[in-house]
């Protein structure tokens, strides 16, 4: 942003510049949840909790689309980088099941509006991001038996999901510098 | 507005119950059917269809390995004659000219076939041990 000569003080509060800039204070919170993700060791390679997922659960509400499409890209390339997985099939799986659920929950934001709160959102973002990477894994790599952990797979990202729902939640309503960031969002 | 505490809306438990039910219901159907005893399908033409008459005149049955009986399968050449006992699967007559499936033998495992392409009767076993290889030469 070299022409940034004015600062992003307008009052609608969405200036180019500003927006960019909180995409990549998002970005850098995302890996670096991404990165405290890692190092907390896991039973099973699928048993995740998706901290990284925090901001982007946020940006549902508070990002312009393009905006939220372009955290979700910095997001899955970072925390592959992060993982280690950026050229395996894992990725492959990171990507498609972060691209879906980024598109659920931006589709189920628009058509339920404010009957859920962020619980509900990341739910259901968590849900398609699951189903999306076992029917990969199905097809591309272990066949049918990738079923077999479908279950535990599936109830760990409920229960992680929804207590990051709320955690998304809970900050989202409490927090003092959001309204400031984001005063269009809030207005509403 | 700014209400600090977080209410959780109607919608919101609806979605985790659906999903919890979704869940059980896959949990279900996995392991109910990864724990079963394996089945067998047995797959053969009706009788009566003649050289040209395609799949359409199929039909298909299904037992658990565990059954104990005898089986007269029809075919476009006559009746397959297929028994289930001790928790194996064999043909032991066949109207074909080179009777490879009784020759096949006994068979037990998921995964495993019996077939007889004269007279279009296909066995096979499939159960929690599916994806061990499914090509057997004979």
């Amino acid at each position: 942003m070299p022409s940034a000569s004015k600062p992003g003080r307008s009052p609608g509060g969405g200036s180019r510049p500003k927006i960019q800039r909180l995409v990549a204070l998002a970005a850098a919170i995302c890996l670096f949840l991404a990165s405290i993700e890692y190092v907390i060791p896991k039973p099973l390679p699928f048993l995740r909790i998706g901290l990284a997922n925090l901001p982007l659960l946020l940006a549902v509400d508070l990002f312009p689309v393009s905006h939220f499409f372009l955290l979700l890209g910095i997001k899955i390339l970072g925390q592959s980088l992060i993982q280690g997985s950026l050229f395996s099939f894992t990725f492959l799986l990171s990507l498609s099941g972060s691209l879906a659920s980024g598109l659920i929950m931006l589709a189920a934001r628009r058509l339920l509006k404010g009957s859920t709160t962020l619980i509900g959102i990341s739910i259901l973002g968590a849900m398609a991001s699951n189903f999306v990477q076992l029917t990969l894994a199905r097809y591309l790599v272990f066949g049918r038996s990738a079923w077999m952990i479908a279950p535990p797979f599936l109830l760990v990202g409920l229960v992680s999901s929804s207590i990051l729902g709320y955690l998304a939640q809970a900050y989202k309503q409490r927090s003092a510098w959001l309204p400031r960031m984001f005063p269009e969002a809030y207005r509403r | 507005m700014t209400a600090s505490r977080v209410r959780i809306r109607a919608l919101d438990i609806v979605i985790f119950l659906l999903a919890l039910l979704l869940i059980g219901f896959i949990s279900l159907q996995t392991y109910a059917r990864g724990r079963g005893t394996p089945e067998i399908t047995i797959s053969g033409a009706a009788r009566g269809a003649g050289q040209g008459a395609a799949q359409g005149a199929e039909q298909q049955w299904i037992y658990p390995l565990d059954a104990e009986l005898t089986l007269r399968v029809p075919g476009p050449l006559g009746e397959t004659v297929v028994v289930i006992e001790d928790g194996a699967v064999r043909v032991i007559s066949s109207p074909c000219p080179e009777k490879i499936c009784v020759k096949t033998g006994r068979i037990s495992k998921p995964g495993q076939w019996i077939a007889c392409l004269p007279n279009r009767v296909f066995i096979s076993i499939q159960g929690r041990r599916s994806e061990q290889p499914d090509a057997i030469s004979q």
